[in-house]
């Protein structure tokens, strides 16, 4: 048997689509794609919203990419910090934490490219505004919004979002229960020696 | 036979009636295997401290896979009962705050004197001794002096208390205006050098103290382990207890280390059960001669009566900063409320300040974009003192321990747990209420906040399951935790009270225990 279009009687009438109806499916299908986009977004629990360390192995880190996430921790807290616990933190995560070492490198790395590119200075020798305006990315990627959110994630910036959840995150925890307590008005923070004398007196 | 060279007595667990059995027996010269089911988890406990408190971390080589730690549970108790328990070399109690009290005299006899739970075989002065060395041995600071609802004692504290703080001072001097008595707390942390254990420095972290203030039953097992007479069998567990040929003696037990493929048998001359409550009663039916032809001959009173502590916690809020947390550990209670004359038509409670606002803080960062919103939610906590009621409840034979549907990684069904709320719970929370009320106006609160019924959480203390009476009709074992019908399988531990009380129950286990300690050491 040959091809069908040898047969005329065979094949069924040939129907022409209307330029109406194409616009209308084309419609119909943005629609859906968008619900689909605005469900991605979410969902709790969905991919927008639950950036995973990829599980490389762990192993010391720079000291240079050390003081560019201490940089960033500093910026996103924005209040006075002693940097050394959060250097210690960051240190131990990339030395023992599947994932965190080369999380660590490729953020470093991606923030001080950046900066050199927008102000023209590494990320830790940059002016305070400078550096923000760097971090900016990371307040998108935790709450994307709108189909274009969706896109930039879409396009790399769930990077970002790893960024934001694995690194400024945890910087701000850190924060909650070290630094926090001592501008709250303690003398220290769990964790410290702080002796027996003290909690008996009048708060300072 | 020299005692050492005696067959080793096989203990089941290795928390804090375990620990203590073992340190006893072993110190006097007999041998102990003790067969944890749990990973190890080092002592003093400062690589938990560090993941704790420097890396943030969650370390899973604490965690037992889910294959081997379970449960399921029915009726309305909400928490997480499961997790309630900590299976690791030392048990729940490498986690407990360490407050250490003593029953009040009248909880042994609440079914004479109030009408409702049953009387233990024992009484307050049969366990005072005991009490006294329970505070030596965990190294107990506290007073009674500024206590006047403290039961008898016939000697002192080992350890000065921990004062109250400056926040709290205020507060009971408020509260004694309105005739309510806020006094010390005593707890198993050393205030100061005790042995060779150091003096608190008040690192806050008591949960993970990585100095070794707060007790541990990891130091009495690293003691019993240091005379050569003490051998830990870690991820190992226990599947059941086989009886000797005339079925009145405890022969053996089958255990199976957790990653092997086949199950090994120990003999011993005495086996002591130390798993808690919930795993107490499962070994037990597990054991059940009704499933094995060599098996324990058991009573129906196995499983029953489960009793957890009821906890319900709130909040008071102040016009002036109250900065809780400045003191890692507990410090201002009070025990007014033990011995309430409408005892009987609801529980007895104890009301606790808790300074710990570590968790508090940890959730000021959740959601937080900066520095300053974390502060802007931790300001608020600093005037803020948490309260907790400990309320008891009336023991009741539906709430029970059996066996589950499912099962572990070797097959053995899990345990089950069904526990509900009862009228005299809700009597006694209104009761908690009421008191709850008073604490906040009398303190000049400006809100006051307590947590619905429906959120008590038994704080780990379960209770019941096997408890002590004068026959098999009455009760799983004697007064010295003998398994009735069976005399040298013993339980310990919680399982055993008849009834449990407001206060925290872990003094009573380790007296309890001493007491076994002792009796097994005389009988050995």
């Amino acid at each position: 048997m040959g091809r069908p279009e040898a047969y005329p009687g065979l094949m069924p009438p040939r129907r022409r689509l209307s330029r109406r109806t194409l616009l209308g499916a084309a419609a119909a299908a943005c629609a859906a794609a968008a619900l689909g986009v605005w469900r991605w977004l979410n969902e709790p629990g969905g991919p927008a919203w639950s950036p995973a360390l990829t599980a490389t192995a762990p192993g010391p880190v720079a000291d240079a990419t050390l003081a560019t996430l201490v940089a960033a921790a500093r910026t996103v807290i924005g209040r006075p910090i002693d940097p050394a616990h959060y250097a210690e933190y960051f240190r131990w995560r990339a030395e023992h934490l599947p994932g965190y070492r080369t999380l660590y490198e490729r953020f470093a790395a991606r923030i001080d490219r950046d900066a050199r590119r927008t102000a023209g200075c590494a990320f830790a020798g940059c002016g305070t505004a400078a550096q923000a305006r760097v971090l900016r990315p990371a307040s998108r990627a935790r709450a994307p919004r709108s189909v274009l959110d969706a896109a930039w994630m879409a396009a790399g910036g769930r990077a970002w979002a790893a960024y934001d959840r694995f690194i400024l995150d945890e910087a701000l925890a850190l924060f909650a229960v070290t630094d926090a307590w001592i501008l709250t008005g303690y003398e220290g923070w769990p964790g410290t020696p702080r002796g027996l004398d003290r909690y008996r007196r009048a708060p300072r | 036979m020299p005692r050492a060279d005696r067959p080793a007595v096989a203990i089941v667990g290795s928390g804090i009636a375990g620990a203590a059995i073992a340190y006893l027996l072993t110190a006097r010269g007999h041998r102990v295997e003790i067969f944890e089911r749990g990973p190890a988890y080092p002592y003093p406990h400062v690589p938990q401290f560090e993941d704790r408190f420097f890396h943030r971390y969650d370390n899973p080589a604490y965690r037992l896979p889910s294959d081997l730690q379970g449960l399921t549970v029915s009726g309305t108790y909400g928490g997480d009962v499961d997790h309630e328990r900590h299976m690791v070399i030392g048990g729940t109690a490498t986690h407990w705050a360490g407050i250490t009290l003593r029953m009040m005299p009248e909880d042994f006899r609440t079914k004479t004197l109030y009408g409702f739970g049953d009387d233990w075989p024992i009484g307050y002065d049969d366990l005072e001794p005991y009490y006294g060395r329970a505070e030596a041995l965990l190294g107990v600071s506290g007073t009674d002096a500024d206590n006047p609802f403290a039961p008898r004692r016939s000697r002192p504290f080992p350890l000065p208390p921990f004062e109250l703080g400056y926040e709290d001072r205020i507060l009971a001097a408020r509260l004694r205006a309105a005739g309510i008595v806020l006094h010390t707390t005593p707890q198993a942390a050393t205030r100061a050098a005790y042995g060779d254990r150091p003096g608190c420095q008040n690192f806050g972290a008591c949960d993970v103290c990585p100095i070794g203030v707060r007790y541990s039953p990891n130091y009495h097992l690293a003691c019993a382990v240091a005379t050569g007479r003490c051998v830990i069998h870690r991820e190992t567990s226990v599947r059941r207890i086989v009886a000797g040929p005339t079925g009145g003696r405890a022969a053996s037990l089958v255990y199976r280390p957790n990653g092997a493929a086949a199950d090994r048998e120990f003999r011993a001359p005495a086996i002591v059960l130390a798993g808690g409550a919930i795993e107490n009663a499962r070994l037990l039916l597990l054991s059940d001669r009704d499933r094995h032809p060599d098996g324990v001959p058991l009573t129906d009173v196995v499983g029953r009566r489960l009793t957890f502590h009821h906890l319900w916690s709130g909040s008071l809020r102040y016009a002036e900063r109250m900065m809780p947390g400045r003191l890692g550990r507990w410090t201002g209670q009070s025990h007014q409320f033990l011995r309430p004359p409408t005892r009987g038509r609801h529980g007895a409670v104890k009301v606790e300040f808790s300074a710990n606002i570590v968790p508090w803080s940890e959730d000021a960062a959740a959601g937080a974009r900066s520095g300053a919103e974390v502060l802007e939610r931790f300001a608020p906590l600093t005037m803020l003192r948490n309260v907790t009621l400990h309320s008891e409840t009336a023991p009741e034979p539906g709430r029970t321990v059996t066996l589950s549907s499912a099962r572990d990684r070797f097959g053995d069904p899990y345990a089950h747990v069904h526990y509900n709320l009862s009228q005299f719970d809700t009597a006694t929370y209104a009761y908690g209420q009421g008191l709850f009320d008073r604490f906040a106006k009398a303190t000049g609160a400006v809100d006051a906040q307590l947590r619905g019924i429906e959120t008590v959480y038994s704080g780990g203390h379960h209770m019941g399951t096997c408890r002590m009476g004068r026959d098999a009709g009455d009760g799983a074992v004697d007064s010295f935790g003998a398994v009735h019908g069976c005399p040298n399988l013993f339980v310990v531990g919680a399982s055993i009270f008849v009834g449990p009380a407001a206060v925290n129950p872990t003094l009573t286990i380790v007296a309890l225990a001493i007491r076994t300690a002792d009796y097994l050491a005389r009988t050995l």
